[in-house]
C-alpha cells in the first residue's frame, strides 16, 4: 500500500508549467476508467493527477459542512487516500461519466459511511497521498461569500473556479515561456467579455502596437484559452460526455444558479 | 481604497478570489466558441495528416496544420536547410487529374512567382509529388480579414488603414499582368504587426481553369462564415458579375469589384444586396467613402476606377482629409484628433410623465388638507421627472454627473463665451445710464451728460466685443458655445442704424414728393390737387412707413442670414497649410 502511496506523490511533484500534450492525454480520466478493475500505474498517475488540481472544492465542501479547519484537513486528506486506495470505485458508479460528479459522490459517500471509521486511525505519519497546501486553502476559503448555497452547489461553484484558474495558469505559463508575460497581462482581461466590447484602441495605446496587431493578439489568446479550456475539461469527462454540457452546467454553476 | 471591483464587461462585483482578477462567469462565458474557427468543419477534402506529409516532403519539417482555405490545406512547416518557417499549401487531390493541369500549373506558378511585394504572400516554390500539388509559400503569423469580420464590423479608421495596402498589393500585379480573381476576406491576410498581406493570387485561374463553369446557376451564398469545403470556385457574393457570367474573360477590373465587396462588408458588416444601400446610411462614416465603393461596385466594368491606385488614392485623400470627422457612434472616441464638445440642454417635457404626475399633485391640492402635502410632494417629482438633460450634439439623453455623452462621445465641457456675455452686458450699462438720466432727469447736469456721453460707448462696445467673441467661438471648434447672443451684439446697432438709414432715405424722398404742387397746400386750406390730394398725402405718409419697414425687414433677415451661416462655418485646420 505504501508502494502506491509514494508512486503518487512521485508524479505529482511533477513541475505544474510543463502541460506537454502527453501529460493531458495520461492524466485523462477516461484513463481511469477504461482500467477498470485493473490496478495500473497508469491508472493510479492519471487519478492523483486529477485529484491534484480539483482538491480544493472538496476542502471547501468539507468546511462549508461545519468542519474546523484542522477536522476538514483530515478529511481530504483520508478521502484522497481512501479513493487512491480504492480505485476500483469508479468502475460501476452511476455518476462516473464525470469527474467531478463522481468525486462529490463519492466524498458524500465517504462522509457518511467511511469518515468515522478514518478518523479513529491515528492521525500522525503523514502517508500524504496528495500533496496540499493546506495553509493557502484556508486562505482561500475565509475569501470565500458567506453563501448560504449548499454544500453541493458551492462544490460545482468552486470546481468551476478552480478550472479556470488552472487554465488560466496554463495559459500564462505558455506565454511567460515565450517570454510574453508582459503581453498576457496587458491582454488578459479581453477573456472575460465579448469579442466586440474590447478597448482595443486603448490597448493598442498601452502596448505600442497598431490597432491591427492588437486584435490579432487578442485573437490567438481567447482561440488558445478556448482550446485549453476545452481540453481541460475534455480531461474529466469520460469521452460519452459533452463538453458543451458540463461547460453549461459550470456557467450556471457560477452564475449562482 | 475600497471601493468595491467591479467586472468591466458585466458590472458584477469581482470576489477577491477571482481567478487572476477577472469576472468567473464572464471567462466562462468567453470560452463559449463564438466562431466555426473553433468549431469542426465538414469539408470533402480531408486534408492529409501531418505524419501522411512528411515521407512527401524530406526537406520539410512539417510543424502542424494550420487550416483549411479555398484552394486546399494549409500547413506550417520548416524548411530544414534555410531554418525558416513556410507554408506549405497542398491543392486538393481531384485537381490533378486534368492532363493540361500540368503544364498550367508551371505557367502559372512561374508567373506568381514573379509577385515580390511586401503586400502580397510570396511564393518560394511549387511541385508536384506523391500525386499532390503543392506550394510552399511565405508564412504569415497572424489573422485573416475574415477572422477579423466575425466580430462585426470594423471600425472606418481600420478599414482606411488596410484597404490602401490591398490597393498596392493589387496595382502591383495588376502591371505585372496578373489579375488575382478572388479576392474575399480569407484571402486578406493580416500579421502580427497588422500589415496586410494577399493569399492565393491566380489560383482561381490555375484551379478553377479550363471549361469549368463558374458562378451560374443557383449556389447558396457561400455563406461567408464558413470555410470553404474544398470549393474551388470562391465564394460568388464577391465575384465581379462580368466574372460570373464569363470568368476567362475577366481583366483587373473584376478585382476592383471585389475589393469594393470587401470594403462595404468592413464598414457595415453586411454584404451588398440587390440594391447597394450606401454604407453611410448604415454606419456613421465619411460620405465621400459611398462614392468610393459604389464606384468600385458598379456592375459595368467600364464604369469602375480603372486602377486600383485610384481607389488607393480617393481613400487615402479621405482618410487624411480636412473638414470635421463626424463622430464615431460605436464607442466614445476620446482619442480621436478632434473632439467634439457639447453641453446638456435642459428641456422640459410638457407632455410626458412627469407633468401628468404634477397634475395629480396639483389635483391633490383640493381634496384635502393632506392633499396639499401630497400636492407639494407630487409636484416635486414630477418636476425631477419632467426635466430632462439632452445633449446639444446629439440629442442623446443625458444624465446630471455624465461627463461625456454615451451616445456620440462629446464631452460635456462646453462654457458659454465670456466675451459675449461681456458684450450684453455693456448693451445693458448702457441702457441702464440712459435710464437713469430720463428718470431721474439728469439731462443738462453734467453727471447727466456724463452718463449719457458713457451710454454713446455701449453701441460701439458692444459691436466689437460681440465680434471678437464671434471669432473666439469659432477658433474654439466646439468648446464654447453663445454664437447667438454674440451675433445678436454684431448686429444689434450695425442694423438698427442701417434700418434709421432707410427710413431716413425714404422719408426724404417722401418729403420731396410732398413738396410738389400737386400736394401743396392752398390758400383756403385744402390741397394743391384738390380734395383727393388730402387721402394721397395720408396714403403717402403710410407708404414712407410701410416701405421702409419692409425694406428693412428684408435686409436685415438677409444679412442676419449671411453672417450666421458665416458665423458657424467650421474652421478648418488645413486651411493654413497647403494641399
Amino acid at each position: 500500500m505504501k508502494q502506491e502511496f509514494s508512486d503518487a506523490v512521485s508524479v505529482t511533484r511533477e513541475s505544474e508549467t510543463t502541460p506537454g500534450q502527453a501529460a493531458f492525454l495520461t492524466t485523462h480520466w477516461s484513463v481511469v476508467l477504461a482500467a477498470g478493475r485493473n490496478d495500473t500505474t497508469r491508472a493510479r498517475e492519471a487519478l492523483a493527477r486529477l485529484c491534484q488540481t480539483y482538491w480544493y472544492p472538496l476542502y471547501a465542501c468539507a468546511r462549508r459542512r461545519g468542519n474546523s479547519p484542522h477536522d476538514a484537513q483530515d478529511l481530504t486528506q483520508a478521502f484522497f487516500a481512501h479513493l487512491l486506495e480504492r480505485r476500483s470505485l469508479a468502475d460501476a458508479h452511476p455518476a462516473r461519466g464525470k469527474f467531478r460528479s463522481f468525486l462529490l459522490a463519492a466524498m458524500n459517500h465517504f462522509l457518511i459511511h467511511q469518515w468515522n471509521k478514518a478518523r479513529a486511525k491515528k492521525r500522525g505519519g503523514g502517508d500524504q497521498a496528495i500533496s496540499l497546501d493546506l495553509a493557502a486553502a484556508e486562505e482561500r476559503f475565509d475569501l470565500e461569500p458567506a453563501d448560504p448555497a449548499s454544500p453541493d452547489k458551492l462544490f460545482d461553484r468552486e470546481w468551476a473556479l478552480t478550472l479556470l484558474q488552472e487554465v488560466l495558469n496554463r495559459l500564462e505559463a505558455e506565454f511567460r515561456r515565450e517570454g510574453k508575460h508582459a503581453l498576457f497581462d496587458a491582454l488578459k482581461q479581453t477573456l472575460a467579455g465579448s469579442r466586440e466590447s474590447q478597448p482595443y484602441a486603448e490597448l493598442a495605446a498601452r502596448l505600442g502596437l497598431n490597432e491591427g496587431a492588437v486584435k490579432v493578439a487578442v485573437h490567438r489568446l481567447r482561440k488558445r484559452y478556448r482550446e485549453l479550456i476545452r481540453a481541460e475539461i475534455a480531461r474529466t469527462l469520460d469521452p460519452s460526455q459533452d463538453i458543451e454540457e458540463e461547460m453549461r452546467h459550470l456557467f450556471n454553476a457560477l452564475a449562482g444558479g | 481604497m475600497d471601493a468595491k471591483p467591479t467586472c468591466p464587461s458585466c458590472g458584477k462585483p469581482l470576489a477577491p478570489n477571482a481567478p487572476k482578477g477577472l469576472c468567473p462567469e464572464c471567462l466562462m462565458k468567453g470560452a463559449f466558441p463564438t466562431g466555426p474557427d473553433t468549431g469542426g468543419q465538414s469539408s470533402r477534402f480531408v486534408p492529409p495528416a501531418v505524419e501522411e506529409l512528411a515521407p512527401h516532403f524530406p526537406q520539410l519539417e512539417i510543424l502542424e496544420f494550420v487550416g483549411q482555405g479555398g484552394m486546399g490545406a494549409v500547413y506550417r512547416a520548416r524548411q530544414k536547410q534555410l531554418d525558416r518557417v513556410v507554408a506549405l499549401k497542398i491543392l486538393p487531390p481531384g485537381i490533378g487529374r486534368d492532363a493540361a493541369f500540368a503544364e498550367r500549373f508551371a505557367r502559372e506558378a512561374r508567373a506568381l512567382a514573379k509577385l515580390n511585394h511586401p503586400g502580397i504572400v510570396t511564393i518560394y516554390d511549387f511541385g508536384q509529388t506523391g500525386g499532390l500539388y503543392y506550394f510552399l509559400m511565405e508564412f504569415v503569423d497572424g489573422v485573416t480579414l475574415r477572422q477579423l469580420l466575425h466580430a462585426g464590423r470594423v471600425a472606418p479608421r481600420e478599414a482606411l488603414a488596410i484597404v490602401p495596402q490591398i490597393c498596392d498589393a493589387l496595382q502591383f500585379a495588376h502591371d505585372q499582368g496578373i489579375v488575382h480573381r478572388d479576392i474575399k476576406p480569407e484571402n486578406i491576410l493580416l500579421d502580427r504587426r497588422g500589415r496586410v498581406k494577399v493569399a492565393d493570387f491566380g489560383l482561381a485561374k490555375l484551379v478553377g481553369g479550363g471549361d469549368e463553369p463558374a458562378g451560374g446557376g443557383p449556389r447558396a451564398a457561400g455563406s461567408p462564415a464558413l470555410t470553404e469545403s474544398g470549393n474551388i470556385l470562391g465564394t460568388p457574393r464577391y465575384m465581379a458579375p462580368e466574372q460570373a457570367a464569363h470568368p476567362l474573360e475577366v481583366d483587373h477590373r473584376a478585382d476592383i469589384y471585389s475589393l469594393g465587396v470587401v470594403f462595404y462588408q468592413m464598414l457595415t458588416g453586411e454584404l451588398p444586396g440587390r440594391r447597394i444601400e450606401p454604407p453611410s446610411k448604415k454606419v456613421q462614416l465619411d460620405v465621400r467613402l459611398d462614392e468610393v465603393v459604389l464606384r468600385a461596385l458598379e456592375k459595368e466594368p467600364a464604369r469602375r476606377y480603372q486602377q486600383v491606385s485610384e481607389v488607393k488614392t480617393m481613400v487615402e485623400t479621405i482618410a487624411g482629409g480636412a473638414g470635421a470627422p463626424p463622430p464615431e457612434q460605436s464607442t466614445p472616441d476620446t482619442q480621436a484628433p478632434k473632439t467634439v464638445y457639447a453641453r446638456k440642454k435642459r428641456k422640459y417635457e410638457h407632455f410626458g410623465i412627469g407633468s401628468a404626475v404634477q397634475l395629480i399633485g396639483l389635483a391633490c391640492f383640493f381634496i384635502s388638507p393632506l392633499g396639499f402635502v401630497l400636492g407639494f410632494i407630487l409636484l416635486y417629482i414630477g418636476e425631477k421627472l419632467a426635466l430632462k438633460l439632452l445633449c446639444s450634439n446629439c440629442g442623446h439623453h443625458a444624465t446630471e454627473d455624465a461627463k461625456t455623452c454615451v451616445a456620440c462621445g462629446a464631452r460635456f465641457e462646453q462654457h458659454f463665451s465670456r466675451l459675449a456675455i461681456a458684450g450684453a452686458l455693456w448693451s445693458g450699462m448702457g441702457l441702464l445710464a440712459i435710464g437713469v438720466d430720463i428718470v431721474f432727469g439728469l439731462k443738462e447736469s453734467s453727471a447727466g451728460k456724463i452718463l449719457l456721453l458713457s451710454s454713446l460707448t455701449a453701441p460701439f462696445g458692444m459691436t466689437i466685443l460681440g465680434w471678437i467673441a464671434m471669432s473666439q467661438i469659432r477658433r474654439a471648434a466646439g468648446k464654447l458655445c453663445g454664437m447667438g447672443l454674440a451675433v445678436f451684439y454684431v448686429l444689434l446697432f450695425p442694423l438698427l442704424a442701417l434700418d434709421a438709414l432707410v427710413f431716413a432715405l425714404a422719408y426724404l424722398i417722401e418729403s420731396l414728393v410732398a413738396k410738389l404742387p400737386y400736394f401743396a397746400p392752398s390758400g383756403d386750406g385744402g390741397f394743391g390737387g384738390g380734395l383727393a390730394a388730402g387721402y394721397q398725402i395720408a396714403l403717402l405718409f403710410h407708404l414712407w412707413l410701410g416701405v421702409s419697414a419692409l425694406i428693412s425687414i428684408v435686409a436685415d433677415f438677409f444679412i442676419i442670414r449671411r453672417v450666421w451661416r458665416s458665423a458657424n462655418k467650421p474652421v478648418s485646420p488645413a486651411a493654413n497649410s497647403n494641399p
